[in-house]
């Protein structure tokens, strides 16, 4: 007869040619932990499956402990700090007949255009005036203004 | 890995101890190896008969006298002495023969998967005091045969062992007895020595590690008391939902019935019998070394669980389980390493190793990287309160670190005899 303890004591009645994993069998047979999931333990060593307990030392009225694991061994990704704050996207701002405002129309009623025409697009492809500079969305042709650096 | 990780943090490289704190490379999956091995290397009475041990076999090399084959004693002395050797406080280094002799030696860490950092720390502890073991008992073979040899050659000389290296006692009272001419105390001392090479060999790592348990079974019909002695080298314990590591202590001495298909055969009623079953600490180990059971077997789900509870640890320990008559009962206990377990499952995860300096600064390992931490950020181990959801993973303050393994020093109180016990012991090896 020997003690098992898993998170209760069981008292088995195991035959003197018994091994660890008999020892396993019917734990698992209680209380359903798969034998290979536990490890067995006995006066501070792991005993290995094939060993038969008379040689491990293991005699009547001697206690047994069943363990279970935790494993581990992963480097675990450390999560990057960002130092400077996330960029805000630019969001699209929806004007009604936006158009309206590439045009001004005089008394006389002749059409003044209010935007500078892409050099590159040629005639009818205005180009975006935004705070510093003016910009073809068609060709990405922008130039700054002051400088008038220019970049394709 | 990277440059980033090898960055020595400040705090550690300005403490003011001449202690060194380097980081282990990790080979893939070799954490659980790593973090024991930082816990083995803080606990300083280990350390040191571990860097005693290394200096011999260097001395023993420089006199080109033959070294005992590469077992994982003479790697860990090997990785200690390197450590202990740098002359730059902070770093990391490869235990690359270290890994690789823990590979050759055993089929179950020779693969890249995830390992069980109990499940090695053991082995580990084991293997060398197996190989201690053996050292000694070829040391008591050699006096016993140099003895035996010259007992014959000239008993009048009075031949002495040359060298008493025998770490048992009996060896040498074989020994004088050999002195003697006359053939049946000799024929005396050969069963001696016979059985001095049989019985265990108590180590250092035994005299560090090893514990012994009473387990007493108390028959409830005849109130006879069964009780029996058991080494251990940790105790592995029950936990529950937010429970502190003194209750998980007292349950686990705690009475238990054993009935129903458990009951215990009662040598004295001669049949099955309820009976009364608890353990005790009957000998306190030095450095006392506890495993919390954070796993469960769910049988509804049909699968392993790791159990996130809160358990608390303090700093500072006095054993209550222990029987009336163990030597030291009342002696304290300080936390000197945890061993934390990062991760939500049981079947993968991470390890690293929390140590306290001798100056009191908290210090992580976690590989490579070596990082002063605050005794908040160590409680911050204790586990959740609350069930964890993984959904949740993201959450701030929300991890899923536990402290697995507790290792505890016995706190040497000033002006005791015990202090002998702390000399690396020549004669032991």
């Amino acid at each position: 007869m020997v003690f098992v303890r898993t998170d209760r004591t069981h008292v088995l009645e195991l035959g003197s040619t018994a091994t660890v994993a008999d020892v396993k069998a019917a734990i698992e047979a209680r209380q359903g932990i798969p034998a290979d999931e536990q490890r067995v333990m006995f006066a501070g060593r792991q005993l290995e499956d094939e060993s038969r307990l008379e040689s491990c030392g293991v005699s009547d009225d001697s206690q047994m402990y069943i363990l279970m694991r935790l494993l581990g061994g992963a480097k675990k990704r450390k999560k990057k700090t960002y130092t400077k704050p996330k960029k805000q996207k630019h969001k699209h701002k929806k004007v009604k007949l936006r158009v309206l405002k590439f045009y001004k129309v005089d008394d006389s009623g002749k059409v003044q255009r209010l935007r500078k025409v892409c050099p590159q697009c040629g005639p009818g492809i205005f180009m975006a005036t935004h705070f510093n500079r003016v910009y073809c969305g068609k060709c990405h042709l922008t130039y700054v203004y002051d400088k008038d650096g220019q970049t394709a | 890995m990277g440059a980033s990780g090898s960055k020595p943090d400040k705090v550690v490289q300005e403490l003011p101890d001449d202690e060194n704190y380097f980081g282990l490379e990790n080979f893939g999956n070799t954490c659980y190896c790593n973090s024991v091995l930082q816990t083995l290397y803080f606990c300083r009475p280990f350390r040191e008969q571990v860097l005693h041990y290394g200096a011999r076999l260097q001395a023993a090399a420089a006199n080109s006298r033959q070294l005992p084959p590469e077992n994982m004693l003479t790697c860990l002395a090997d990785l200690f002495l390197q450590v202990n050797g740098q002359k730059r406080k902070c770093g990391y280094v490869s235990p690359r023969r270290f890994v690789s002799r823990v590979k050759a030696e055993n089929a179950l860490f020779s693969s890249y998967m995830h390992q069980d950092a109990h499940e090695f720390l053991n082995w580990l502890l084991n293997d060398i005091s197996e190989a201690l073991e053996k050292e000694g008992r070829s040391a008591a073979r050699r006096v016993s045969r140099d003895c035996s040899r010259s007992s014959s050659r000239a008993s009048s000389r009075g031949a002495s062992p040359t060298k008493a290296r025998s770490p048992t006692k009996a060896a040498t009272g074989a020994a004088m007895n050999a002195r003697s001419p006359s053939l049946q105390l000799l024929s005396q001392a050969a069963t001696k020595a016979a059985a001095a090479r049989n019985r265990p060999v108590r180590t250092w790592v035994h005299d560090l590690f090893q514990g012994k348990l009473v387990n007493e079974t108390r028959c409830l019909q005849c109130e006879t008391v069964t009780s029996r002695e058991e080494d251990f080298y940790d105790l592995s314990l029950e936990i529950d939902q937010n429970c502190s590591l003194t209750s998980c202590l007292r349950n686990f001495s705690s009475t238990e019935t054993l009935d129903a298909e458990d009951k215990f055969f009662c040598d004295q009623c001669g049949c099955l019998q309820e009976a009364q079953k608890r353990m005790r600490l009957a000998r306190l180990p030095p450095v006392l070394c506890l495993h919390l059971k954070r796993f469960k077997y769910m049988e509804s789900l049909g699968r392993m669980k790791k159990l996130m509870h809160r358990v608390t640890f303090p700093w500072e320990l006095k054993m209550i389980n222990t029987t009336d008559d163990c030597p030291d009962a009342d002696s304290a206990y300080e936390l000197f390493a945890v061993v934390v377990h990062m991760g939500a499952h049981p079947n993968h995860g991470h390890y690293v190793a929390l140590v306290r300096t001798p100056c009191g600064q908290w210090v992580c390992f976690d590989d490579e990287q070596v990082n002063a931490i605050t005794e908040a950020q160590v409680q911050s181990v204790f586990g959740h309160t609350q069930d964890w959801h993984p959904t949740r993973e993201d959450q701030p303050g929300l991890h899923a670190d536990h402290g697995y393994i507790l290792m505890y020093q016995r706190v040497q109180q000033a002006g005791q005899s015990r202090q002998q016990q702390q000399q690396p012991r020549e004669l032991h090896t």
